[in-house]
């Protein structure tokens, strides 16, 4: 199992380093560079910055050198220090705009995930073992509506509705009344009446997606030898569902978190951004429009981070599941 | 002889088809069996011939695609006999009958174990189902049952996965979780038939020492006629769904009366015999159980057909004394060669 865990740990290091490389990439890819940016913008509003700031900056940057360079003093700033470098439109180092938005980014996306698997788990067993029965047919065409529909659409009929019948806009987190307020009972159910709203917008897709893997999974397990085997032998049919066929379709489920994070994460972009929520999404598309290239990638390289470490829990999860994984290079 | 014996296992007019696209296929189309105690009957014939459908009926294990659509299962165990295929499919006695009574064997013993539980959680499991055993004695008895069916060192092997043991090893690990509850039937399903010459040997001789140490009854499946030879008191040929042929070993194979078995004996090579020549087949293939020929199923691949006669009504069963039968209009009733 340690080795199990080193290998993955390499890996992940790996993929890592190489989403990096193309994050820095972008970020270098449009004309110019962050300080010769600042300077025409302070240039516009009739500021001029002295011969002595730019040079302190193109150091601290490290903005002179080749690409390799100054992706090595970029790399080094990052995993030394921290410092993921200044957002140009925020005029803030890139860390204070993202650590407030990161926490809340993680939260929606994680109770959505622990939402999506509590509804899609039980409904996709049920329409495996009641295949062809009314209800399997119902959560198949549910199913089939949620992946095809895409989740803005969804966020702006939310919306469409709740202006007509309930003539406001369900938007943020909270309500103004409670925002600034310090965390009680009253400003938590308060945001479990604003959380759901995102939760269903961008959970969806995910559920349907879920529901048709575990259904489809089932279904190839319901048939194998062993099953007819283990009810040959007398197993009775609670145990050896549970025991049997969902042990084996539960390998996927739990695969799932690798790509339905990421999967979360995008969805909360555009869904972010019509919702208002305080998550990364709706920064990440201004510092795009903008232009703000460190902003930019550092929040690319930050859901990357999470993305990859979602999927390490995953790998770590099916190898105490499955033995096969476990023990598969020590045969 | 078999007369003064009692049947343990009696089916009778039993049929199971399939619903697939193309329509109903009859894969067991009127099949009677009896299994006595403590004896061996081989069903042998060609795959999908319903040999293998005809075991899984009996433990009510054909999948959701087929039913059994008419006959009868009769289990004469210890107390009043009854027909399985009345029994409720969720309920107790099913579940007791299954593993209990009627311990099953299957063609592929890895796919037949769940990859993800170690042998002895398997084991264990259906001992502590059919036993009532605590975990402990539960554990300890699984071991001495993999020891009984010959696996080394079944101490430590029972924490082993299925993966992590060859098919001849998981062939007997499902030997001991058949036989872990004392059935008075074994069903086995071609258990060697995956399984390289060697083991196939061994696991034999394995089934064969239990037999006769539990004193059960074996039904046996198998496409391999060096097996019938090996194991079988009782031989059923089967062909398109139906029993065409029944003998005792002996009989059979010194004389064979159904067209079908004497084809099936001249195909198996003889050392020495046939150096030289091609080996005998039988011409044509098995076919369609959608499209059944009419008259007798197999009389466009017989080379005694009577043209007007086999084609055109089934022929009926002869009773040759003896527990011998066969589906052959060559025969009158008496059993003379007609």
């Amino acid at each position: 199992m340690l080795r199990y865990l080193g290998r993955r740990a390499l890996y992940m290091a790996a993929t890592l380093l190489a989403i990096s490389l193309v994050v820095f990439v972008i970020i270098n890819l449009p004309p110019g560079d962050y300080v010769t940016a600042l300077q025409s913008r302070y240039a516009a509003q009739g500021q001029g910055l002295t011969v002595q700031d730019i040079e302190n900056l193109r150091v601290r940057y490290g903005l002179d050198g080749n690409l390799l360079q100054q992706y090595w003093h970029w790399f080094t700033q990052i995993v030394l220090h921290g410092d993921l470098g200044m957002s140009f439109e925020h005029e803030k180092p890139v860390s204070q705009v993202i650590a407030p938005r990161l926490g809340w980014t993680i939260a929606v996306s994680l109770i959505t995930l622990l939402v999506t698997w509590a509804l899609a788990f039980p409904i996709g067993v049920y329409s495996a073992v009641k295949q062809h029965s009314v209800g399997d047919y119902a959560a198949t065409t549910v199913g089939f509506l949620g992946l095809a529909t895409p989740n803005f659409l969804i966020a702006l009929v939310f919306i469409y509705f709740s202006v007509t019948w309930f003539g406001s806009v369900p938007s943020g987190l909270c309500s103004p009344e409670w925002c600034d307020a310090s965390w009680n009972l009253g400003k938590l159910l308060d945001l479990l009446g604003h959380l759901w709203i995102p939760m269903i917008v961008i959970g969806t897709g995910g559920v349907a997606g879920l529901v048709r893997i575990i259904r489809n999974n089932l279904l190839d397990e319901l048939r194998r030898p062993y099953v007819t085997a283990a009810r040959a032998r007398g197993v009775p049919e609670g145990p050896l569902l549970r025991r049997y066929p969902l042990r084996v379709a539960l390998n996927p489920f739990v695969s799932t978190i690798g790509w339905i994070l990421p999967l979360l994460l995008v969805g909360d972009i555009v869904v972010g951004q019509i919702l208002s929520l305080p998550t990364l999404g709706p920064i990440l598309l201004g510092s795009l429009k903008s232009q703000d290239m460190y902003l930019a990638g550092s929040i690319i390289m930050v859901l990357s981070v999470v993305t990859v470490i979602g999927t390490l829990i995953s790998d770590l999860l099916l190898g105490w599941l499955d033995p096969r994984i476990r023990l598969g290079h020590q045969r | 002889m078999e007369q003064t014996l009692k049947p343990l296992l009696e089916i009778s007019g039993l049929r199971t088809s399939f619903d697939t696209f193309d329509g109903k296929v009859r894969a067991v189309d009127g099949v009677d069996l009896e299994v006595y105690a403590g004896r061996t009957l081989c069903v042998v014939g060609e795959s999908g011939c319903g040999k293998s459908v005809t075991a899984r009926s009996i433990l009510r294990l054909v999948e959701d695609s087929g039913s059994i659509d008419a006959g009868s299962i009769t289990w004469h165990g210890d107390g009043e006999p009854f027909d399985i295929l009345s029994l409720d499919p969720r309920g107790k006695r099913l579940q007791r009958l299954r593993g209990g009574d009627i311990g099953m064997i299957f063609q592929e013993p890895a796919a037949s174990l769940l990859p993800l539980r170690t042998i002895g959680a398997q084991l264990i499991e259906t001992l502590r189902i059919h036993t009532g055993l605590d975990k402990r004695a539960a554990r300890a008895r699984a071991v001495e049952l993999l020891d009984a069916v010959g696996i080394p060192d079944p101490k430590r092997r029972i924490d082993a996965y299925p993966f992590q043991l060859s098919g001849g090893m998981c062939q007997r690990a499902m030997i001991a979780i058949a036989l872990c509850a004392n059935p008075s039937l074994l069903i086995a399903d071609e258990p060697t038939t995956a399984l390289d010459v060697t083991t196939q040997a061994r696991i034999l001789d394995l089934l064969r020492d239990l037999q006769a140490e539990h004193r059960m009854a074996v039904m046996f499946i198998t496409h391999d006629l060096g097996v019938v030879a090996e194991l079988a008191d009782e031989v059923a040929v089967m062909y398109l769904g139906r029993v065409v042929e029944r003998a005792p070993v002996d009989e059979l194979f010194a004389d064979p009366k159904h067209p079908y078995t004497k084809a099936l004996l001249a195909s198996v090579p003889v050392l020495g015999r046939d150096r030289g020549r091609d080996l005998p087949t039988i011409p044509g293939t098995v076919p369609n159980p959608l499209h059944r020929p009419s008259g007798c199923s197999f009389h466009p691949r017989c080379a005694e057909a009577v043209a007007g006669k086999c084609d055109i009504d089934a022929p009926t069963e002869v009773d040759f004394g003896g527990g011998r039968t066969a589906e052959c209009v060559l025969y009158d009733t008496e059993g003379a060669r007609a």
